[in-house]
């Protein structure tokens, strides 16, 4: 490499990191996420990931659609979920195997959400807003928590 | 690049809760992951959205990164992975890493900036020809740009290259600029 490329280079380099630099909310969100370090709970790693509606995406305008997630504790539990898109809002509906009634929550960087699972272990959200998510869930063989997702 | 040892240490401290162990990581790498996700043409929410999604995966793994050395790749292959996501669900273009489109130039328009950080005639020159080059070009000058500056073992990692493909690739994304910058009629 020889001067001019240095120079040329080291100019791009001054020119992004200050037109580009890393935005302090960013930072400020970055330094938090070790708030939601697991401390008692297994977790329940995505095992699977798929997403369609192209078609219906197409008609519909790109923020709509769905996708399927599933997650899987080392203890065998596992967790179904269904987001469907529609504009900014998502709906995040699921499911807890082996079954059972249990409470749910979801985390959001925004905030908490709650809901309760039924008999069959189904639970539901609505209008959720976009971003990283986890879901945390008080199953009678232990706590779970899923890995993050953005949805 | 603070020493492996270091970095394994601070590593075990976030683990266990310590938050300026975290911190150190984040100045560490933060600009290695920004670059990465920008490099995608991520904006506003979007990269926001993506970055935080990769601090959070690290976060949940903090107990099984196995070797501190590849950190950096670590996050840099999950930030792409989370972009590629994002792209997918949102129905945009999926760049491709074919060693082809190195010199076809972008045909992506590059995302507004405020036009007030550009200071003068040659700044926007120069931000002009950037946007000209292909966008894997665009992607390695950047996460080179990243402060502090990543290893070549990251940057191999994050764009599965060999790390001895990065130095010409390097230089043929700068001659490229180079051309692009004199066709902006400045040198």
């Amino acid at each position: 490499m020889d001067a001019d490329d240095n120079t040329l280079e080291t100019e791009l380099h001054t020119l992004l990191r200050r037109i580009d630099a890393v935005p302090a909310d960013v930072t400020l969100a970055a330094r938090s996420a070790l708030a939601w370090r697991r401390m008692d709970a297994e977790l329940a790693q995505l095992l699977d990931d798929t997403s369609g509606d192209r078609e219906l995406a197409a008609t519909r305008g790109s923020d709509s659609g769905w996708r399927a997630l599933t997650f899987e504790a080392p203890t065998g539990v596992t967790i179904e979920v269904e987001v469907l898109l529609d504009g900014v809002a998502r709906t995040v509906i699921g499911q807890v195997l082996p079954a059972a009634g249990a409470s749910v929550a979801l985390r959001h960087a925004k905030r908490h959400y709650s809901a309760v699972a039924d008999d069959l272990g189904r639970f539901r959200f609505d209008s959720i807003p976009s971003g990283p998510v986890s879901l945390r869930v008080e199953h009678v063989d232990g706590p779970v928590e899923t890995g993050w997702v953005t949805i | 690049m603070a020493p492996n040892t270091d970095i394994a240490q601070l590593v075990r401290d976030a683990s266990h809760g310590d938050q300026r162990a975290w911190d150190a990581i984040i100045h560490q790498f933060q600009g290695l992951v920004w670059s990465t996700v920008r490099g995608f043409r991520l904006t506003g929410a979007d990269a926001a959205d993506v970055t935080q999604t990769t601090w959070l995966k690290l976060v949940e793994h903090l107990d099984r990164i196995q070797d501190p050395a590849r950190l950096g790749g670590w996050l840099a292959t999950t930030a792409r992975h989370e972009c590629l996501r994002c792209l997918r669900t949102s129905g945009r273009t999926i760049p491709t890493d074919d060693e082809a489109t190195l010199d076809r130039a972008s045909s992506q328009p590059q995302p507004e900036i405020d036009a007030d950080l550009l200071r003068d005639e040659r700044d926007s020159a120069l931000w002009r020809a950037f946007s000209r080059i292909s966008e894997r070009c665009q992607r390695l000058l950047r996460i080179l740009a990243a402060d502090p500056p990543p290893t070549y073992e990251d940057i191999s990692l994050a764009f599965d290259m060999p790390i001895g493909s990065i130095g010409p690739t390097r230089q043929r994304c700068l001659d490229r600029l180079r051309v692009e910058l004199a066709a902006e009629g400045v040198g």
